[in-house]
C-alpha cells in the first residue's frame, strides 16, 4: 500500500513538471498562427527550442519561426549516406537536377531530422521548398501551411522606394541573409544587400513582437591596427568563451574573428577581435562547435582547404591579430586540416559524436552523408 | 479532346470485372449446371473449349487502363495531373496511397533522371470512380517534359516548343572605361529573367596585359545578390583583395592592378530562366587606374539649376563617378522640406544626374538631398572611405543621414 501511494506520488510529480514543461513551450508559439506562409524563398535555417525552424526569406526580407511539430526524440543509429541527393530531390519536385539548389541545412536537434532549404525552379519565378530527411534517409517535403509560423521582418528592410520609368519602374534592392542562428532568446542574422556595402548584424528577440524590431549593429574589421573597413559576415557560430556568450563570424574579406554577444547592444560599431587569417581562396563555408576527449572544437568548412578542426583554447586565448600577415601559413591558431573530408558545402552536427555533411566533389551530385567527428 | 475523362464509364467497367473476377468459380459451377445437357450432348472437352470461347469474346467488355493527362478547364496547354483510367481494384476499400503510389508514377523526361533508379514526382493522389488521379505537389513546368507510367505502359507529355527572344546583357555598370584599382563591385544588366544557380563558372576576367586569367576575383556566395526580378546581378570584388592588410591581399595581390587592361566575360552558357543559354557571350574590356581613396563630397558637386516655369532637367555634375544604382535611389530633390516628384536620369559613366519634375519649376530654394550610404566605385561614402585609416581619424559610424545641398531657382538676370 505504501509503495502505492509513493509510486502515485512520483506520478503525480512527474505531471505536474509534464506539465509545467507544456506551459513553458507554449511560450513559445503562443504567438503562432496556423494557415498559409508567405515564404517566397528559403535560405540560411537554424533550429531554435522545441523543434522550432528558423528560416531566412531574402526575398520577404523576414525571418520565419515554424513549429515543425518533429519534437519525438530518435537515437541515431546508423549511418546516413544518400547518394546523389541532388538528383532525388529533382526527381521528386519534377525538375531536372540542375534546376535544384541546396541552399543550407540544418539537423533538428531533438529528432536527428536533417531539414534543406531548396528553390526548385530558375529564375524569379523558382519555388521555395523545405525537405526534411530522417536519419534513415526518408525524404518528405514540410507542410508549411499545415503547421504553425510566425514571422519577422526584418527591421531596416529594404526600403519602399521604385526606380526607373514607367514598367521598369521597381525595386532593385534586396538583402541576402547569409547566415542565421538562434541564441538566448534572440535570432541573431547576417546579410550581405545587393547595392550598398552594408555590415549590418541584427538581433530579434524571440517570440517576434510587432513592437520589438532587434537590435542593428554594425560590424568591423581592423588590419593591423591601423585601417578599418565595413565588413560582412558570411557565417558564424555562438561560442562560450569561459561562461560568456561570444560570436565567432568569418568575413567575407576571411579574417575569423570573435566578438561577445553582449556588445550587440542597439547601435553599436563592433570591430571583431581577430583570430585567425584563413587566407586566399578560402571561403568560409559552414561552421560547428562540439566536444570531444573534454575538449572543445570549432570545425569548418571551406572552399578550399578541406574541413579545419580548430582547438577551442586557441580561440579563447588568442590575442587578436594586429600585424599583418606575412607568413604563408594560416595566421594566429593553430589547426588542423581533415584531408578526407574535401568538397563540404554544408555540415551540422548530427548527435554529439557525429556530423552530417553536403559533399560535392568536382561538380559532381552531391551527396548526404554522416561521418564520426574527428 | 485532351481531358477525355467524361467520355468514359469507369464505374461500370471496374464493376463488372469485380464481379466477374470475384465470382468466378461459383458462375462456371453455374454455366455447368446450366449447360449440363449441352455438355453431355456435345462432350467434355467440346463444352470447354466453348466456355473458353465465351471468356474470351467476354475481354471487350474488360476495358484495358489507358493513362491520361489531365488538363485545367481554362484551356491551359501544361496538365494539372495524371489519371490512370479502367484501373480496378478488387478490395472493397479504397487502395492505399502507397499503392496508387506503386501504380502511377510520373517522372521528368530528363537524362539525369532515371525511372528505374530514381524517386518518382510527389504528390497526392485520389481513387474514384474514374480511375487513380495523381496531381503533383508542384505544379508541372511548361518547359519541361513528363513521362507516367503503370506497369509496362507508359504515356509522355511534351511541351510546345516555344519561340523566344534568346536572352543577352545589355549592359555591365560601371559604364566608365576606367576603374579604380579599388573596384568594389560590378552589375550585370540582363534583357530578361536569369537563371540563378552556380553562377560563378559562367564569370570570368581576364588580364590582358599579362594574358593571363585572374583567380577567384569576386566574392562568390551561397545566394547571389540578384534584384527581385532577376535580371541584374551584383557581382562584389572579393573585398579581401581590395583591403589593406589581410591575408588574400598579400598572398596573390589584387584582382584588379592600376595601368593595366582587364576584359570581364561573361559566358554564352549561362541559362535564363527559361532555360536557353544566352544570345551570345558579352565582353566588357577596361583599363584600371590609381585607387580611388577620398570621401564623397556632394559640395563640390557643380549644379546647374533650370529656369523657373520649365520641367527643364536639373543637372548635378558629380566630380567622380558614383555606383550607378546608389546614385539613382540616393539623390533627390526636396522643396518646402518634401521630396519633389520627378524623374531621376543618370548618364552611363554615372557622373551627372539630372531630374525632370513631373510639374514646373517655381522660384524659389530647393534642395539636393543625397543620402550619406552613397558610394563611388570603390564603396567610398560621404565622408568617409572604404577603409578608414584609425591613426588619421576615427570615422566608425557611418549613419543612414542625409545631406542637403541648396540650389536656387532664379529666372535668369540680364
Amino acid at each position: 500500500m505504501r509503495s502505492y501511494s509513493i509510486t502515485l506520488l512520483w506520478s503525480l510529480l512527474a505531471s505536474l513538471i509534464l506539465i509545467q514543461d507544456d506551459l513553458n513551450g507554449s511560450e513559445w508559439t503562443r504567438d503562432m498562427q496556423s494557415g498559409e506562409l508567405d515564404l517566397r524563398s528559403a535560405g540560411s535555417l537554424a533550429f531554435g527550442p522545441e523543434g522550432i525552424l528558423f528560416v531566412a526569406d531574402s526575398r520577404s526580407a523576414a525571418i520565419h519561426a515554424i513549429a515543425t511539430a518533429d519534437t519525438t526524440p530518435v537515437a541515431f543509429s546508423k549511418p546516413l549516406k544518400l547518394e546523389a541527393l541532388d538528383r532525388q530531390l529533382a526527381s521528386m519536385l519534377g525538375v531536372p537536377t540542375e534546376e535544384v539548389m541546396v541552399h543550407d541545412m540544418a539537423v533538428n536537434p531533438i529528432s536527428h531530422n536533417i531539414y534543406l532549404s531548396l528553390s526548385r525552379g530558375r529564375g524569379p519565378q523558382a519555388a521555395p521548398v523545405i525537405v526534411m530527411v530522417t536519419p534513415a534517409g526518408k525524404i518528405s517535403p514540410l507542410e508549411v501551411t499545415t503547421l504553425q509560423h510566425s514571422t519577422a521582418l526584418l527591421p531596416d528592410a529594404p526600403v519602399d522606394k521604385e526606380v526607373g520609368e514607367g514598367r521598369r519602374r521597381s525595386n532593385p534592392r534586396l538583402e541576402s541573409i547569409t547566415d542565421i542562428a538562434f541564441l538566448d532568446g534572440r535570432v541573431l542574422v547576417a546579410g550581405l544587400v545587393n547595392e550598398e556595402f552594408a555590415s549590418t548584424l541584427r538581433a530579434i528577440p524571440f517570440p517576434f513582437k510587432q513592437v520589438s524590431a532587434g537590435t542593428k549593429v554594425e560590424i568591423y574589421h581592423g588590419a593591423h591596427g591601423r585601417f578599418e573597413t565595413r565588413s560582412p559576415v558570411r557565417t558564424f557560430v555562438p561560442f562560450s568563451i569561459g561562461d560568456q556568450p561570444h560570436l565567432l563570424a568569418a568575413y567575407t574579406c576571411t579574417p575569423l574573428v570573435q566578438f561577445p554577444v553582449s556588445a550587440l547592444q542597439p547601435g553599436a560599431a563592433i570591430v571583431g577581435k581577430t583570430v585567425a587569417e584563413l587566407g586566399n581562396r578560402n571561403r568560409p563555408l559552414d561552421m560547428v562547435v562540439y566536444h570531444k576527449d573534454e575538449k572543445t572544437f570549432l570545425l569548418m568548412a571551406n572552399s578550399s582547404r578541406g574541413i579545419m578542426k580548430i582547438p577551442a583554447e586557441g580561440i579563447e586565448e588568442a590575442s587578436g591579430i594586429q600585424e599583418a600577415v606575412v607568413d604563408g601559413a594560416t595566421k594566429g591558431l593553430d589547426y588542423q586540416t581533415v584531408e578526407s573530408w574535401q568538397g563540404v558545402d554544408q555540415l551540422d552536427l548530427i548527435d554529439s559524436r557525429h556530423a552530417v555533411l553536403l559533399v560535392r566533389a568536382d561538380n559532381g551530385p552531391l551527396h548526404l552523408e554522416s561521418r564520426p567527428l574527428p | 479532346m485532351q481531358n477525355g475523362e467524361e467520355s468514359l464509364n469507369g464505374g461500370l467497367v471496374r464493376g463488372r470485372r469485380c464481379f466477374f473476377k470475384a465470382h468466378l468459380l461459383s458462375w462456371i459451377h453455374c454455366i455447368r449446371r446450366m449447360m449440363t445437357p449441352f455438355s453431355r450432348a456435345l462432350g467434355r472437352e467440346a463444352f470447354l473449349w466453348g466456355l473458353a470461347a465465351i471468356l474470351l469474346a467476354d475481354r471487350p467488355i474488360l476495358a484495358q487502363a489507358k493513362i491520361q493527362w489531365v488538363y485545367p478547364a481554362s484551356g491551359a496547354t501544361v496538365p494539372l495531373g495524371v489519371r490512370l483510367l479502367n484501373w480496378h481494384h478488387e478490395a472493397k476499400s479504397h487502395p492505399n496511397p502507397e499503392l496508387m503510389a506503386r501504380l502511377l508514377r510520373v517522372y521528368v523526361m530528363e537524362r539525369s533522371i532515371d525511372p528505374s533508379i530514381d524517386p518518382p514526382i510527389i504528390g497526392s493522389y485520389l481513387f474514384d470512380e474514374k480511375g487513380i488521379l495523381f496531381t503533383p505537389r508542384f505544379p508541372f513546368s511548361e518547359r519541361i517534359g513528363y513521362l507516367a507510367i503503370h506497369e509496362s505502359m507508359t504515356s509522355t507529355w511534351i511541351p510546345d516548343e516555344k519561340e523566344s527572344n534568346p536572352t543577352q546583357v545589355n549592359q555591365i555598370d560601371p559604364q566608365a572605361e576606367v576603374l579604380p584599382e579599388n573596384l568594389l563591385k560590378f552589375y550585370i544588366h540582363f534583357s530578361a529573367p536569369m537563371s540563378g544557380s552556380a553562377i560563378y563558372k559562367h564569370l570570368r576576367l581576364f588580364n590582358l596585359s599579362d594574358r593571363c586569367e585572374v583567380q577567384w576575383p569576386f566574392l562568390e556566395l551561397g545566394e547571389a545578390l540578384w534584384n527581385p526580378e532577376m535580371t541584374r546581378l551584383t557581382l562584389f570584388m572579393d573585398p579581401g583583395r581590395i583591403k589593406t592588410g589581410v591575408k588574400p591581399l598579400i598572398e596573390v595581390g589584387p584582382s584588379l592592378e592600376a595601368g593595366k587592361a582587364y576584359i570581364l566575360e561573361v559566358s554564352q552558357k549561362w541559362k535564363d530562366a527559361t532555360g536557353n543559354p544566352l544570345s551570345e557571350p558579352f565582353r566588357k574590356t577596361f583599363t584600371v587606374g590609381p585607387s580611388e581613396r577620398n570621401p564623397i563630397n556632394p559640395k563640390s558637386w557643380n549644379i546647374l539649376p533650370p529656369k523657373p516655369g520649365t520641367t527643364q532637367s536639373l543637372q548635378v555634375s558629380m566630380n567622380k563617378p558614383m555606383d550607378a544604382a546608389l546614385a539613382m535611389r540616393m539623390i533627390g530633390v526636396i522643396h518646402d522640406g518634401q521630396p519633389l516628384e520627378g524623374t531621376p536620369w543618370l548618364n552611363d559613366e554615372a557622373t551627372i544626374w539630372r531630374f525632370e519634375p513631373a510639374a514646373p519649376w517655381k522660384e524659389g530654394t530647393y534642395g539636393l538631398r543625397v543620402e550619406s550610404l552613397i558610394e563611388d566605385l570603390a564603396g567610398n561614402n560621404i565622408g568617409k572611405t572604404f577603409e578608414v585609416d584609425i591613426q588619421e581619424t576615427i570615422q566608425r559610424r557611418i549613419v543612414n543621414a542625409s545631406v542637403i545641398i541648396p540650389f536656387s531657382i532664379q529666372p535668369k538676370t540680364p
